[in-house]
């Protein structure tokens, strides 16, 4: 490699290859010219000089002042969230209680009710009554059989 | 290991101490990572200004969102995304201005004198930064910030970017290009040799 061709490389070359570190036809060069050398190390230390700028670089004031106004701005904001969330969450559970307690025309399964419409027939047998109950499920009906007192 | 997974070692136990609700505990993440927080806001927005606010931004999000991050994967990563997320918003919603620093003007520390030496590697500094800063377009300067600069290869920039690994190493040898033109306008030594 000629050291024309080395230099317009080194302007969008690795730094590891600045550096003459791989197997690339620059880094090749690099180790065996001074001169190229040189003038990578030149590009290298103004880097590095940008690298301890940026290093150096510091916010006003000090992390403890600034720690503490972020805990107390997180405060205010989680507050004004609170004061949204609580009074939504309070209307959320009343209305939910009040649905449990209120439901219209509740009917728990299973337990019969007296028939609301025409009764099927049913005969009882000789010495006992009958009870007919239709459950929730229009197809359940409960036939209930008892002994007559006395009987 | 590269400058921030070394970074993430170190902040691990402060980090579960913090998340747990330790003040003191977030009080060091912050004195920690409020520098490099500052830094990708400056070389993102290129207004110092604008930095610090969001590094403000980012330290209360940090707060509130700290139960939300998952032990064992990468702090400086969902760090990063966070800062990301608050300069991305603040620009939808403003304009950027842009302004002109002087050659070793304000965006460098205070430093105590310690001889006229340090004097001119401090100017060649500040010039090479302002260079840095007003040359490069914002995706060149942190594809060059995050790969050359803080050692991630071009993929891992690729996904704190949000960015395919063939879009920074594009941008990062258009940035190199510049960059190294603003180092041989000021490292004179170099020029005369070529």
């Amino acid at each position: 490699m000629r050291c024309s061709d080395c230099r317009h490389l080194l302007m969008e070359a690795d730094p590891a290859e600045l550096r003459g570190i791989g197997h690339s036809d620059l880094a090749a060069h690099l180790r065996t010219c001074e001169t190229c050398r040189r003038a990578a190390r030149q590009l290298l230390d103004g880097e590095q000089l940008l690298r301890a700028a940026l290093l150096d670089l510091r916010p006003h004031g000090s992390a403890a002042v600034a720690a503490q106004a972020a805990i107390r701005a997180s405060g205010r904001r989680r507050r004004r969230r609170l004061f949204v969330v609580v009074p939504l969450m309070t209307a959320a559970g009343i209305a939910a209680l009040l649905l449990l307690l209120l439901r219209p025309g509740e009917f728990t399964p299973g337990t019969p009710r007296p028939l609301a419409g025409p009764p099927p027939i049913v005969e009882a047998p000789s010495g006992q009554d009958v009870i007919v109950y239709q459950t929730a499920n229009p197809d359940v009906v409960v036939v209930w059989l008892y002994q007559r007192k006395g009987s | 290991m590269t400058e921030l997974a070394r970074l993430d070692e170190a902040v691990a136990p402060v980090v579960a101490h913090a998340r747990r609700g330790d003040a003191e505990a977030f009080t060091e993440l912050v004195r920690t990572c409020r520098p490099l927080i500052y830094r990708w806001a400056y070389v993102d927005t290129g207004e110092p200004d604008d930095a610090e606010d969001i590094a403000q931004e980012v330290l209360v999000r940090l707060y509130r969102r700290l139960h939300t991050f998952r032990e064992g994967s990468s702090f400086t990563t969902w760090l990063y995304r966070i800062t990301r997320n608050i300069t991305m918003d603040r620009e939808r919603t403003r304009a950027r201005r842009r302004r002109l620093w002087p050659v070793g003007g304000a965006a460098l520390p205070a430093r105590s004198e310690s001889g006229a030496e340090d004097a001119v590697v401090r100017e060649d500094a500040a010039a090479i930064l302002h260079g840095f800063m007003e040359r490069l377009p914002r995706r060149q300067r942190q594809a060059l910030d995050l790969v050359d600069l803080q050692g991630l290869t071009a993929v891992e920039a690729a996904a704190l970017l949000g960015v395919d690994a063939g879009t920074v190493r594009a941008h990062l040898h258009r940035a190199r290009r510049t960059l190294r033109s603003v180092i041989l306008e000021h490292l004179p030594e170099m020029a005369e040799e070529s």
